[in-house]
């Protein structure tokens, strides 16, 4: 009867602690949550290039400039643009960003992604980058795309994710 | 009363982690590359224009037609026999993308100065190479037809034989 009691209260304590605790940051809770967002102002095209007779690569820096074995028939090549801001609330001072889920298409592949945040260079994971906080921060981002002789004439569209968390 | 301590202990420390995790929050944003492949030019054929036989050391300046008739500028009678034929390629390439047609790089030779070469793409017509800046994709293959101007001094002999050159230039709009 004396351990069925005890073991009754004990319960109470953590929750007296977890009620505590929500009070004592209520004041955090009532400002707005930060708030990350990226925009895409330009996306990142490799042009039109040649169908090879072998496997060939063409690098967009994220500068914007060609480089690499393939040939470029026609259009021109563009690093990819994007903002990125934080809002509302009191953001972590850095945040980090990363490129995952990169797709690619029969015959080609699009890898060694390469950054400009801010107009520094970075590399992929980037962590330890100033928050954009209330004023948008510019992301460039360059990649080569790997292609063969299997790929198809024609226009593609793979995709892959800016991923940008607080740190 | 050992169990009951513990999970008061477990308890505080979760609430504590809670608090200074701080903000997690993070986005993923989707974004596309465009990479588009196409089919490069290419040009086939023959690449020769025959003017046939002329007069030798006279001066005159011959025009042979994207169709193959020469013309002379000064007296018909300048041009004596032989075949005559203008260049006739083949340009292939897009499917889609249209293409600019010109002509350049024109080389003396033999007393025999080319210029002002014709073109006449895909039975459009015989015009300046140099006008035709956008025309069709050629595909698997369209017809090139060539002409141009010779002008000849009056310094070749009979017997001899001059070779001019020019290029044709195909390139994607």
């Amino acid at each position: 009867m004396k351990l069925t009691a005890l073991i009754a209260r004990q319960p109470k304590i953590p929750a007296a602690l977890l009620l505590l605790a929500l009070t004592a940051g209520g004041a955090d809770f009532a400002h707005a949550t930060p708030t990350l967002t990226v925009n895409e102002t330009q996306p990142l095209d490799f042009a039109t290039l040649a169908k090879p007779g072998s496997s060939q690569t063409l690098t967009v820096s994220a500068l914007g400039s060609a480089s690499g074995s393939g040939t470029i028939l026609y259009n021109t090549v563009l690093n990819g643009n994007y903002t990125i801001l934080s809002t509302g609330g009191t953001p972590p001072p850095t945040i980090e960003i990363d490129i995952a889920n990169v797709g690619g298409g029969s015959g080609f592949t699009l890898s060694n992604f390469t950054g400009l945040y801010d107009g520094n260079a970075i590399t992929f994971p980037a962590v330890g980058l100033s928050t954009p906080d209330g004023a948008p921060k510019t992301l460039k981002i360059g990649a080569t795309v790997t292609y063969n002789s299997s790929v198809n004439v024609g226009q593609f569209s793979p995709t892959f994710d800016i991923v940008v968390n607080y740190e | 009363m050992k169990i009951s301590a513990l999970k008061t202990k477990v308890a505080a420390a979760a609430v504590l982690a809670l608090l200074a995790a701080g903000p997690a929050y993070a986005v993923t944003q989707t974004v596309t590359a465009n990479v588009a492949f196409d089919t490069p030019l290419t040009i086939t054929g023959t690449p020769t224009i025959s003017f046939g036989t002329v007069k030798a050391q006279q001066a005159e300046t011959y025009t042979i037609s994207t169709a193959g008739t020469v013309t002379a500028t000064g007296n018909a009678a300048n041009i004596l026999y032989g075949s005559k034929s203008a260049a006739s390629l083949t340009v292939a390439g897009s499917g889609s993308q249209a293409i600019s047609i010109t002509a350049n790089n024109y080389t003396a030779n033999g007393g025999a100065t080319p210029s002002a070469a014709t073109c006449n793409y895909d039975a459009g017509g015989e015009a300046a190479c140099s006008s035709l800046t956008t025309v069709g994709a050629p595909g698997a293959g369209k017809t090139l037809l060539v002409g141009v101007q010779l002008a000849v001094t009056n310094a070749p002999t009979a017997g001899s034989s001059a070779a001019p050159m020019f290029d044709i230039v195909v390139a994607y709009n």
